[in-house]
């Protein structure tokens, strides 16, 4: 072990580090461009233009697993008395609620699609319900389903965003999702999607397959540092077999040396 | 020795012919064709072959490697020859090198084409 520390060495050991530090640097760099640009693809579908909700989802069909974050443009009648609040919301880190009231897509007695119209620390300081007709701008979101249970059925609070719960509140067909005011409706700060739609599998994969090759080589560069080390230790082995009786005598056994 | 040989002639030829398309043909179409010309759109679609190239380069290094310590090349060739899979080019010239170099070594591996 000795005999790989002396000076002669350490160019090479310097080089191994410096190369095996660079493949790593190399690999996250590679592997954090793989996520970013999954998360961008991520956000690009909320930046499209919107549609019109129809045209996504109608009131009975399933939610559409693609549109997860698609701006939808909807306009209908405010169903204030089915206000209400879902707890357990953050919005810059602090807890608090959604402010949801259903809107009847089209008016009338249509089908309603709740609406979250922005979040409150407190639903005490929520601002009174919407009234009256609207048109707005939102995204297209699936309802929650964690399966919690509603603690206090009576009160306007709800844990989760579940159709079947909401439905309790309007005498009337409601959509199999949900759509996020854009901006936020009465002053409200606008609620945090919960769901941002998925990248594909294969976005950005090359970043991926990249990433991992710079830690193969990585390990490659290990891998030749060590043949390297092995074979130079063997060479002064022979040449202190080779040389002079007095050279060897200080040495404690270099033959079991490990290479 | 001889499997390690053949190994490194195959993998020098494929990691040579990837990287001549990826650099001398998908490259220049990629960015020097007009944008949104089918041709344009060939060269980004060819430039998949970047990750098989890196891919069976990785390969290609460490059989480059272990013949290089079998037949006791100086580091420098070994180097040139490891690096040669990342010049364009450079890998047909390296091979033939390498070819020459052990046929003249080891007289045994001559009936290799």
């Amino acid at each position: 072990m000795r005999e790989a520390l002396r000076p002669r060495f350490w160019p090479g050991h310097l080089l191994a580090v410096v190369l095996t530090l660079a493949t790593i640097v190399l690999g996250i760099w590679q592997i954090g461009a793989w996520q970013d640009r999954r998360e961008a693809e991520a956000r690009d579908l909320t930046q499209t233009a919107p549609v019109a909700l129809d045209d996504v989802i109608g009131p009975d069909d399933p939610f559409p697993g693609r549109s997860v974050g698609q701006p939808v443009d909807v306009a209908g009648t405010w169903l204030t008395e089915g206000t209400l609040f879902i707890s357990g919301r953050e919005h810059d880190g602090r807890d608090g609620y959604w402010m949801l009231t259903p809107l009847a897509v089209g008016g009338g007695s249509n089908p309603a699609v709740p609406v979250v119209l922005g979040w409150v620390a407190d639903p005490a300081d929520a601002p009174a319900p919407p009234t009256g007709d609207v048109q707005l701008v939102g995204w297209l979101q699936p309802p929650d389903g964690t399966g919690q249970v509603d603690d206090d059925p009576t009160d306007d609070v709800l844990p989760q965003l579940r159709v079947a719960d909401v439905i309790q509140r309007v005498d009337r067909d409601l959509y199999g999702a949900y759509v996020v005011a854009d901006g936020g409706v009465d002053g409200l700060p606008q609620a945090d999607l919960a769901q941002l739609p998925e990248a594909s599998r294969f976005t950005a994969v090359r970043n991926l397959l990249y990433g991992i090759e710079w830690f193969v080589f990585g390990g490659f560069v290990v891998l030749m540092w060590w043949r390297w080390l092995g074979e130079q230790l063997a060479a002064g082995r022979r040449r202190d077999d080779g040389g002079g009786a007095g050279e060897t005598a200080d040495e404690d056994a270099p033959d079991t040396v490990d290479a | 020795m001889k499997g390690l040989f053949t190994a490194y002639r195959v993998l020098a030829i494929v990691v040579g012919v990837l990287l001549a398309v990826c650099s001398l043909v998908a490259l220049p179409l990629k960015y020097l064709a007009t944008e949104g010309t089918s041709l344009q759109q060939f060269g980004s679609d060819l430039s998949v072959l970047w990750v098989v190239h890196g891919w069976i380069f990785m390969i290609y290094v460490v059989v480059a490697f272990f013949l290089s310590r079998k037949a006791g090349w100086s580091y420098g060739f070994t180097i040139v020859a490891l690096v040669a899979g990342l010049v364009p080019l450079l890998i047909f010239w390296v091979e033939r090198q390498v070819v020459h170099k052990l046929k003249v070594e080891n007289p045994d591996l001559e009936p290799v084409a």
